[in-house]
């Protein structure tokens, strides 16, 4: 037998996909355009070529450490317990694999599309050095740090969806992790770093962010030490991951909770919506505990810390806030239908009186019904957050925060609105609810970015120097325009699409 | 045996989904009524110009965009050459030329054209591309305003 099939058939079958290249070309296109920015800022003095090569470094390693750790472990977290739930787990184990055979399979095919977009992003960093400012010592902490996080989280993925049986189970870990991991614990260490609170600082480089939090001069972290505790804890939980999924395997209906009963439910929804058989029962507990925490901890620096951080914990806040319920939204559409094409569901829903719009009318409902509370009560947060900033007298235009904070509500619900629809219409397209809250992510919340950062780019080329709103105005109103426009559009086909070929795609299998 | 004749072919069937045609129809409008907004409707407008083709290959009615796409691309080149000549008052005015014309030939294709498929909504469609048109030409001016005044004051 060859040395890892799994893998070296999940790779021709990555090489023949059209997504490899176009998101291997876009990140490019994206760091390029970052890059170049930059350099023509640096160069026609709009700040010294030694800070724009800084804060462009920043600003790369951590768009891309961001990009990394949300990809990995969204496409991760569901590939083994998918394979599960649909019964094919135990055919391969007929074969002569092994678990460390199926593991590095699995996580070749999910990580390959990532490592390529790190590669192409890479010649973007050189940018930084020619600037000045950066090192190449730094260059090599980032480019080692960033592998890490691909493998680290790719790794706890792949062991989550080892460990669980149902999608929704996978995908909430899955972000929880993510969330405590990738974004709390960074955060934490930002704060320490000062010296403004008493976090052990060894905490640090037990996560994939201490290496880019060792090039801070204050940080006091070892880069060597950043490194290699994380990359021992990813192997760590690889191997786990392939001791485990051997035994994890036994058949599902030993295994799998029987489905909650619907009937109090059916009683309060209207007649006309078939929403028990259409959706998963939704459980905005996780949701729910996510948002208690981070309101908490965000009024608590509000309040309590200092006038710096009060500046900065508000809007981080609400930002945190409105990002939770969009992936809430996007991964609740996306799994939505998901499960019921595959399993042919679907298809026997639509040999019932029920048609294609009543069914859709329950998936909406059932979706507004999952997220109505949370919403709620992040606008609730939102508002609290607005009478701080007007009334803590050195904030300033408390007005314009007022009228920022509603402009971020109101492109909160159009998010919401949008996600809801596209991860519907990926759900039932690919089938793979973590690929369809991925797509729908990806098309709703971070494709604007990417052409709002190509334009600004390209701006920095027509203008070089020039920071006036002559320049501004364009580059605002562009951005504006792709923000509507990929929301809109996206939105727009996908009630198109699920409304005229819903049949189609719910007969595939 | 080879026979003799050749078999009669069989009529194709055209059985066109005429509710699915209709709700087409209205979806055009309503998309197109959203991308008249200029700018924030750019993806809805997009979006509508999309169901008119659909609509138009279901419905056999021969494409001819040609016109109205060869007036646009025209009609942009002239506003950006007086654009180039600080002529900001004559690109304006060739915006709302263009938007007649567009109106123009839409209302003579909806006139001079018949489906091969009857469509009871048919007016809808053009309507709502007649929008949909006017959004992306005032989104187009406004973008080439804005390029423009930055190219000018640097």
């Amino acid at each position: 037998m060859n040395f890892l099939p799994i893998v070296h058939r999940e790779m021709l079958a990555a090489a023949r996909k059209p997504m490899t290249y176009y998101s291997r070309s876009l990140t490019g296109l994206v760091a390029f355009a970052t890059g170049l920015g930059f350099v023509f800022a640096g160069y026609n003095r709009v700040m010294t070529a030694a800070s724009a090569g800084q804060v462009a470094f920043g600003l790369l390693a951590v768009g891309a450490y961001v990009f990394l750790a949300a990809q990995a472990m969204l496409l991760t977290c569901d590939c083994v317990s998918l394979e599960k739930r649909e019964g094919t787990l135990g055919l391969l184990f007929l074969t002569d694999l092994n678990g460390f055979d199926i593991v590095a399979g699995k996580l070749a095919a999910q990580v390959s599309r990532s490592a390529y977009c790190l590669l192409a992003a890479f010649p973007a960093f050189g940018f930084c050095i020619l600037l000045g400012g950066v090192g190449l010592g730094d260059l090599a902490v980032v480019t080692l740090g960033l592998l890490n996080t691909l493998f680290f989280f790719a790794t706890l993925g792949v062991l989550i969806s080892v460990c669980v049986w149902r999608e929704r189970t996978a995908m909430g870990w899955g972000g929880l992790a993510l969330l405590a991991l990738g974004v709390l614990f960074p955060l934490l260490g930002m704060i320490a770093i000062p010296g403004l609170m008493p976090v052990p600082k060894f905490l640090l480089a037990l996560i994939p962010a201490g290496a880019l939090l060792a090039l801070i001069p204050a940080a006091g972290i070892s880069p060597a030490m950043s490194l290699l505790i994380p990359h021992a804890l990813g192997w760590l939980f690889f191997g786990a991951a392939s001791w485990l999924v051997r035994r994890s395997w036994i058949p599902a209906a030993k295994v799998l909770p029987p489905r909650p009963a619907h009937a109090t439910r059916q009683a309060r929804t209207p007649a006309s919506v078939p929403t028990p058989w259409v959706s998963e029962p939704a459980n905005p507990l996780l949701t729910t505990a996510l948002l208690i925490i981070i309101c908490t901890v965000g009024l608590a620096a509000a309040l309590l810390g200092p006038r710096w951080m009060y500046a900065w914990a508000m809007p981080a806040t609400i930002l945190l806030l409105h990002s939770v319920l969009k992936y809430q939204a996007a991964s609740q559409a996306g799994r939505m239908l998901a499960g019921k094409r595959r399993s042919g569901e679907l298809e026997m829903l639509l040999t019932t009186p029920y048609d294609e719009d009543e069914i859709l009318r329950g998936c909406f409902y059932e979706l507004i019904r999952s997220l109505y509370w949370p919403t709620l009560f992040a606008l609730g947060v939102d508002l609290t957050l607005v009478i701080l900033g007007c009334w803590k007298p050195w904030f300033g235009a408390g007005l314009m925060w007022a009228f920022i904070v509603a402009v971020e509500v109101v492109w909160l619900l159009v998010n919401l609105y949008s996600l809801s629809w596209v991860g519907l219409f990926q759900g039932i397209k690919l089938g793979n609810p973590a690929k369809a809250a991925g797509r729908a992510i990806f098309n709703v919340v971070l494709l604007p970015w990417v052409l709002g950062i190509c334009f600004a780019g390209l701006a920095a080329v027509l203008a070089p120097g020039n920071t006036g709103p002559e320049v501004v105005f364009p580059v605002a109103v562009i951005f504006v325009g792709s923000l509507t426009f990929c929301n809109f559009y996206f939105a727009g086909s996908a009630i198109n699409e699920l409304r005229d070929g819903f049949r189609p795609w719910a007969a595939r299998s | 045996m080879k026979p003799v004749l050749p078999s009669p072919a069989m009529p194709a069937p055209a059985s066109v989904d005429r509710v699915r045609m209709i709700r087409r129809s209205i979806r055009c409008f309503a998309f197109g009524l959203a991308g008249a907004v200029p700018l924030f409707g750019l993806g809805t407008a997009f979006l509508a110009l999309r169901l008119q083709r659909e609509l138009a290959r279901e419905t056999g009615v021969p494409a001819r965009a040609a016109l109205m796409d060869g007036s646009a691309v025209v009609a942009f080149a002239l506003m950006l050459m007086s654009l180039l000549y600080d002529q900001a008052g004559f690109a304006l005015a060739l915006g709302f030329l263009l938007c007649a014309v567009q109106g123009y030939l839409l209302l003579r294709q909806y006139r001079r054209t018949e489906p091969a498929d009857w469509n009871p909504a048919r007016h809808l469609v053009y309507w709502g591309a007649a929008l949909a048109r006017t959004g992306l030409i005032l989104s187009a001016t406004i973008i080439l305003a804005g390029v423009w005044a930055a190219i000018r004051d640097n």
